[in-house]
């Protein structure tokens, strides 16, 4: 029961996640695009003389896996913030510590994968869109094939759980850090 | 009669070892079982300190507070989280409603932990709700509401679990006077017909005159003490007159 209402609580505050869930997509999808052209077999033959080329790719999804960690741990702090009078309330009324941080990781962990799943399809289906840009830029005599990527869907996933159990570990660690009565924690009082 | 709360040489501190702040100072008295108790006092004088101690929010930095007999400021974390939910109730200035669940989830919320079956659960919350008249008002949400309304969402939901004991602190603060006065009706109601102990705290000498008892705090210590033997009416006066010789009111700031 508390889990639903939980849910539904949720459901209600999902807007306010909109933005959030956005830029996950979009950067899952830009992911993928790079990881699905790095494993395109035509364009890797025409470009391995040039090794650059590889490197910047590697580069690229280096960037994006370190820029993603860091979103992802400053907006789920915001959001935490945000909520810490609901949090609060939940402890008065008995709630204990363990259940509400369950409800947060569930919480957390359904819009990324929800967000990694559409950023993937997303990424699917314009990955041949970013390689024929490429292509055109690198002034490349092929064209490039419509095909979908199983070691980068992997590779996708795998970013994103690596992310998001970084961004509870920083979490725990913040929450070990500092007492029993710290602003994570702070129980709803009368006077406050 | 039974204890229901028991305060033993309650003392509080803030601030660090080098200056420290007395908020309460050896404060001891005993509550008993289906009272009514104001506290009342100056601003500052550690009204909000003495009720945050005893609903076990804060721990006191010395002295014990027993409640039925359980040491609440010797219990650990999980406990006090099944002790306040099965035998506290809160009632805020502020309310603190859950904004995004509506009236009946927020009422529902401190029963969701336990388990029991749905059926009993909205029967519990059936019957608050008539006591409190708010049926038709259940399936809204908290800003579709008015401040009255909002008070009595946030009254069922400290009453649904049938607590032992209310702490409620200036729960008529935010309210007209004609909210104010039904409210009040209904903690009598639950006071009377649930044998709750009710704990309020106050600054207006009109709802402290709806209690059995009141404690006058001042700079951290039990000033005085005024019970009710005759009427509303003069109880009242009574607790304007206190109010004057505490010096946070009297009648000539009231008139």
């Amino acid at each position: 029961m508390l889990y639903k209402l939980a849910a539904k609580s949720f459901l209600r505050q999902s807007r306010g996640y909109l933005v959030y869930f956005f830029s996950l997509t979009l950067s899952t999808m830009i992911y993928y695009s790079f990881s699905t052209i790095s494993y395109d077999q035509l364009l890797n033959r025409r470009t391995q003389q040039d090794s650059l080329f590889n490197v910047f790719l590697g580069i690229g999804s280096w960037i994006i896996l370190i820029v993603l960690l860091f979103f992802v741990i400053s907006a789920n702090r915001f959001f935490f913030n945000r909520r810490q009078r609901e949090i609060g309330i939940y402890q008065l009324f008995g709630v204990k510590k363990t259940q509400i941080s369950l409800i947060y990781v569930l919480e957390t962990m359904a819009i990324g994968l929800f967000a990694c799943t559409a950023g993937i399809i997303l990424g699917i289906i314009f990955s041949k869109l970013f390689s024929m840009i490429l292509i055109r830029m690198m002034n490349l005599q092929i064209t490039s094939l419509f095909f979908i990527s199983v070691p980068s869907i992997f590779e996708t996933f795998l970013l994103f759980f690596f992310d998001f159990i970084c961004c509870f570990f920083v979490f725990i660690m913040e929450n070990l850090a500092l007492s029993d009565d710290s602003k994570f924690w702070r129980i709803r009082s009368f006077g406050k | 009669m039974d204890k229901m709360i028991e305060v033993k040489h309650v003392s509080k501190s803030y601030g660090n070892k080098l200056s420290p702040v007395k908020v309460l100072d050896n404060i001891s008295f005993t509550v008993e079982k289906g009272e009514f108790v104001g506290i009342m006092g100056p601003s500052g004088a550690g009204k909000t300190t003495l009720m945050n101690i005893l609903s076990t929010i804060n721990l006191p930095t010395m002295g014990s507070v027993l409640i039925q007999g359980n040491e609440i400021t010797k219990m650990k974390n999980n406990e006090l989280s099944d002790f306040r939910r099965k035998k506290l109730g809160f009632i805020f200035q502020e309310f603190n409603l859950i904004d995004t669940l509506n009236a009946k989830d927020n009422i529902l919320l401190p029963l969701a932990v336990e388990r029991i079956s749905k059926e009993e659960m909205e029967k519990s919350v059936l019957h608050v709700a008539q006591l409190l008249g708010i049926e038709e008002i259940l399936k809204r949400y908290p800003d579709e509401l008015s401040v009255g309304q909002r008070q009595r969402i946030a009254a069922a939901r400290a009453l649904v679990i049938q607590p032992q004991v209310i702490f409620a602190d200036e729960p008529t603060g935010s309210l007209d006077s004609k909210s104010a006065t039904e409210l009040l009706n209904y903690l009598t109601t639950m006071n009377r017909v649930e044998k709750s102990t009710i704990l309020l705290v106050t600054h207006d000498p009109y709802t402290a005159s709806y209690c059995d008892r009141i404690l006058f705090i001042k700079d951290g210590v039990i000033f005085s003490e005024v019970v009710r033997r005759g009427s509303r009416n003069e109880f009242f006066e009574r607790v304007i007159d206190m109010q004057a010789t505490i010096g946070g009111g009297g009648k000539l700031n009231a008139l």
